[in-house]
């Protein structure tokens, strides 16, 4: 379509100083397609970092378990399969597969039961780089503070949460 | 110009009292010639005096008193060390970079000196050397000489042993019934050694009153920051001041980090002392924080992470201080100006050995003096590897965030604006 257009103005005769102007619009105009173009087609080469954001015990006992991630590149990046897995049971448990362009708090919310030692970390193999998240889940340290940990559960239905799941998330919830 | 501008903003204004009326303390100050055989009381005691004693002192937050001769010679070795490391006095801007007030950084040679002094034995010397003990004000007092105004105190909070860090925003009126400058503004945590910093805002109901450049939403203006290591406040010479409006409530944050072994209950108060009524500054000072939340990522195990963030001044600017702040793999950072036209960074500021639980506000010599349009430029740098021996994970990628185990990369700048006219007249005194 730019092409088509700046041809049209190209081919209209006019004085040397207009002809000028638009050949160099012609150019521009053509760069701009080209970057365009680039950009459609842009391959994401950037590692995903997936980061345990921490976790909350709840009074029955049981534990809420945050996991978020930063994606470095400009562009959504998928990753599933074996190549998107939760180490030590369960590798699927309903964890992103669509990884946004930045940091993303809260993105898999799960509840392991009362008396559950299950500390699953969560491991992205993307770009040639393998992201795990620690194993030093229960370190005081990553204990969310409140509006953390109000931000985490917001939206989630955590009473009747399936164990060791990622949680669905109401739709107002979800762009964290 | 009707004022010094070679001072505006004093931190430990009564520290620098009192280095300054002690001839023995200005002579350790110059630390020129290394003694062939030092002694504790000619020339070991006026550098401690100097640089140590503000903290190394009964009832103080640190480990040991360093007021005598008895309490420092179990420590000589100790003290060897820390100060060749350059780890004590907590100071980490690069000495070739800026100049600031109240730097109590040692020199090659007090470092030397003490060095020589203790490969000698540590001998006491002739106590007729010594110079006469420093009268330091007592601790849980105010530091500047006067009682405030006004005081607010938060509510009591206990923190247990291994507990989760906290961040209580309690809120309290001024009582104030009309507009008032600050003269000084001083944090005083009940309990220091779990109070990791206090931030002191200004917040009002009402829509008007501009918010400051950067500061969280509600929040009218940020008053003071106290991080660890910061326990004497922010001093405003005349002329220069915060305002805090009578409808102003006082909003503190504090973080509370537990620690291991014992439970503490913190009262944390915020003491003001404001110029008389009616008072007039010429210039009102306000912060920023320079950061870039949305783009910090250290991968895990990395050992030098930069990221950058930057800041445009829009009028002419005096930069009256920096302050880094970062959390435990915190490792460097820098503040550049970028003046417009320039193609080369100015640095101004180098702090090149962060300490997460140091963390001084560097107060320049002489305010900086900026054109409008001057792009400030902050770059940090976080050590996420198993080498940093205050990593709590190595193991993990680290974002932005509130708990110390998450990170920040803020550079606090203190600044004011002046007039074009203001600048002119500075640019042909330089």
């Amino acid at each position: 379509m730019r092409r088509t257009a700046v041809s049209r103005k190209m081919s209209t005769p006019s004085c040397g100083r207009t002809s000028s102007r638009v050949r160099r619009t012609a150019v521009v105009l053509a760069l701009a397609g080209a970057v365009a173009a680039s950009a459609a087609g842009v391959q994401p080469r950037h590692p995903v970092y997936l980061i345990y954001d921490g976790f909350i015990a709840n009074a029955d006992g049981s534990l809420t378990l945050a996991f978020g991630y930063h994606n470095v590149n400009h562009v959504d990046v998928t990753v599933a399969g074996d190549d998107n897995a939760f180490l030590a049971g369960a590798v699927d448990r309903s964890q992103p597969t669509v990884f946004r362009p930045g940091r993303h708090r809260f993105a898999c919310v799960m509840v392991v039961p009362d008396g559950s030692d299950a500390r699953p970390q969560w491991r992205v193999r993307f770009a040639g780089q393998t992201s795990t998240t620690t194993p030093r889940m229960m370190d005081p340290l990553y204990a969310l503070e409140e509006a953390s940990a109000r931000r985490a559960v917001e939206g989630i239905d955590i009473d009747g949460a399936p164990p060791g799941t990622c949680l669905e998330r109401a739709a107002a919830g979800k762009d964290r | 110009m009707t004022i010094s501008l070679s001072s505006v903003r004093v931190r430990a204004a009564v520290l620098s009292a009192f280095v300054a009326a002690s001839p023995a303390l200005a002579a350790a100050n110059e630390g020129g010639a290394v003694p062939e055989h030092p002694t504790f009381t000619r020339d070991v005691l006026p550098i401690l005096q100097q640089s140590c004693q503000t903290c190394h002192r009964p009832d103080m937050f640190t480990p040991m008193s360093l007021l005598t001769y008895e309490e420092v010679r179990p420590w000589a070795r100790s003290i060897r060390q820390r100060v060749e490391e350059r780890v004590m006095p907590p100071w980490f801007a690069d000495r070739t970079v800026g100049r600031y007030r109240d730097d109590p950084s040692l020199s090659e040679a007090q470092i030397a000196t003490i060095a020589r002094w203790v490969d000698q034995g540590a001998p006491r010397g002739n106590p007729a050397d010594a110079p006469p003990p420093v009268e330091w004000p007592a601790v849980d007092t105010w530091y500047h000489g006067e009682q405030p105004d006004l005081v607010v105190t938060s509510p009591p909070v206990v923190v247990p042993p291994n507990s989760t860090e906290t961040y209580p925003e309690p809120e309290m009126s001024t009582g104030l019934t009309e507009d008032r400058y600050i003269k000084w503004i001083q944090v005083m945590p009940g309990e220091s050694r779990v109070v990791h910093h206090v931030l002191v805002y200004a917040v009002r109901d009402a829509e008007d009153g501009a918010a400051d450049d950067g500061a969280p939403s509600g929040v009218r203006q940020l008053l003071a920051n106290r991080a660890r290591g910061d326990f004497v406040g922010d001093y405003f010479e005349d002329g220069y001041a915060r305002l805090l409006r009578k409808d102003d409530r006082i909003r503190l944050q504090l973080h509370y980090l537990p620690d291991d072994e014992r439970s503490f209950t913190d009262q944390t108060s915020v003491g003001i002392k404001f110029y008389p009524a009616g008072y007039e500054p010429e210039y009102v000072v306000r912060t920023r924080a320079v950061s870039n939340a949305a783009d910090l990522i250290i991968p895990p195990g990395a050992a030098n992470v930069r990221s950058d963030a930057y800041f445009t001044l829009t009028e002419p600017t005096r930069i009256i201080s920096f302050q880094p702040h970062m959390h435990y793999r915190g490792r460097a950072m820098t503040l550049e100006a970028i003046r417009p036209g320039s193609s080369r960074p100015e640095v101004l500021s180098d702090v090149d050995r962060f300490a997460w639980d140091w963390q001084p506000t560097y107060v320049y010599e002489t305010p900086l003096t900026l054109p409008a349009g001057t792009v400030m430029h902050v770059t940090a740098y976080h050590d996420n590897s198993a080498a940093n021996r205050v990593n709590p994970d190595p193991d993990a990628a680290v974002g932005w965030g509130q708990r110390t185990i998450d990170e920040m990369n803020i550079g606090w700048l203190d600044y004011f604006h002046i007039s074009e006219d203001e600048y002119a007249e500075l640019q042909a005194e330089e």
